[in-house]
């Protein structure tokens, strides 16, 4: 049997994407770990998960660290370890210094528009920006000045969950596989 | 001048103005003395350098975190995928969190049919769609939101697995917990499991279904 229908089933498909914007996709999901070897041999042995240390472009931390970010694959990758069938989501994990930290999906915002026009409006709906780097070690401050592949904001929704936000840089093609969107017919 | 820079070791094309060419690969770390370049040519797909990625070697050691390309997943027949996330809301937050998520991220929102209208279980489409609510385009991925129980972890995520009971005997095996034993939501069977760090997590059988990868191999991954 191929893929199947999954629940639910409300008899419409979703509504189509025709902007040219990955705004909103959750992208991958962001989770923690304690102790490196123990986390690789229980997700390993249970789930076949593959991974390889997140580059510092993507994770700000230094090659060779002791406590590395890790880009995990759960299903078939490209090079960039991106997805490259349609249906399942990767991983960035990185070491909670104290205590795990909360799961989030990591999710892409507007390419075209500055970062604190996106945030203020998020702000805005009753979400906050999280600064204290005791409940996320990804949270930062606002930078919009330089162009980069790590997470540009950590954003709490109304009801306590936290979204790992991320604006693409320019470099973007949109030849790229994963950047399909629905055209207008 | 825009060109395109190919990384000679892992194949990764990027596009940029000379100005702002990152100092490593984005994709694996490499300097920038290992990327080829090419003018730029309109397109990332029309571009004349390209770079065969490393072979991957199924002898590996799977520990070794260093860059290689991704496995073939295909023998695994979609076992191990992270298919849904999960979050959660409070009791009567149902409205507050339709609209944050459709107003300021476009998402197309559902109920599910089995659940109290009151504090419905959202399902969530977050980028194009099949006309069956998977998602249409790769990596991303579409989620729940959901009023928070006790048992019922969030936030949180979804891994397919093709044997619960089989899966949570590797929890264990591993250093993980089985937090709820295989239950049935909208038809569905699912457990709830800790990971060995204390990540909390649900697994969902899908114990038939295969994967069109694993019938139809995929092309220009390095693995497959």
């Amino acid at each position: 049997m191929a893929e199947k229908t999954t629940y639910p089933h409300p008899n419409r498909p979703p509504k189509k994407y025709p902007k040219k914007s990955l705004h909103g996709r959750t992208r991958l999901m962001v989770m923690t770990y304690r102790d490196l070897k123990r986390f690789q041999n229980f997700y390993i042995h249970v789930f076949g998960w593959d991974m390889i240390e997140t580059p510092e472009a993507a994770s700000g931390i230094p090659a060779g660290d002791p406590h590395p970010g890790l880009l995990i694959a759960t299903g078939p990758a490209q090079y960039d370890y991106e997805g490259v069938t349609p249906g399942h989501m990767n991983l960035f994990v990185h070491w909670a210094p104290e205590a795990i930290e909360k799961i989030g999906p990591f999710m892409e915002i507007e390419m075209e528009v500055p970062l604190e026009e996106t945030i203020g409006k998020i702000l805005g709906h009753g979400g906050k920006l999280i600064l204290d780097k005791s409940k996320s070690a990804l949270a930062k401050p606002l930078d919009d000045s330089k162009q980069s592949w790590q997470p540009h904001a950590v954003i709490e929704d109304p009801a306590g969950n936290y979204l790992y936000l991320w604006k693409c840089p320019s470099s973007r093609t949109w030849d790229e596989l994963e950047t399909e969107y629905d055209v207008e017919e | 001048m825009k060109k395109i820079y190919t990384c000679f070791n892992c194949g990764f094309p990027i596009a940029f103005e000379e100005t702002e060419v990152p100092a490593a690969c984005p994709g694996c770390g490499a300097p920038r003395s290992q990327f080829l370049e090419e003018p730029w040519c309109g397109s990332i797909d029309k571009r004349r350098i390209h770079v065969a990625p490393p072979e991957v070697d199924p002898n590996r050691d799977p520990f070794d975190i260093s860059f290689h390309p991704a496995k073939d997943f295909a023998p695994q027949k979609g076992d191990g995928r992270v298919r849904r996330w999960v979050m959660g809301y409070h009791e009567g937050q149902a409205e507050e969190m339709r609209s944050f998520y459709q107003d300021l991220f476009g998402w197309d929102i559902i109920d599910c049919e089995d659940s109290d209208p009151e504090n419905p279980t959202m399902y969530c489409a977050t980028g194009p769609g099949t006309p069956d609510w998977e998602p249409r385009v790769c990596s991303f991925g579409y989620g729940f939101l959901k009023k928070e129980t006790s048992d019922e972890p969030s936030p949180s995520f979804i891994i397919e697995v093709k044997d619960i009971d089989e899966t949570c005997k590797k929890v264990v095996e591993y250093g993980g917990k089985v937090l709820r034993e295989r239950f049935t939501q909208g038809g569905e069977d699912y457990a709830v499991i800790e990971d060995s760090e204390g990540n909390q997590l649900y697994i969902w059988e899908l114990k038939d279904v295969v994967p069109d990868y694993c019938t139809h191999p995929i092309t220009n991954t390095g693995a497959q």
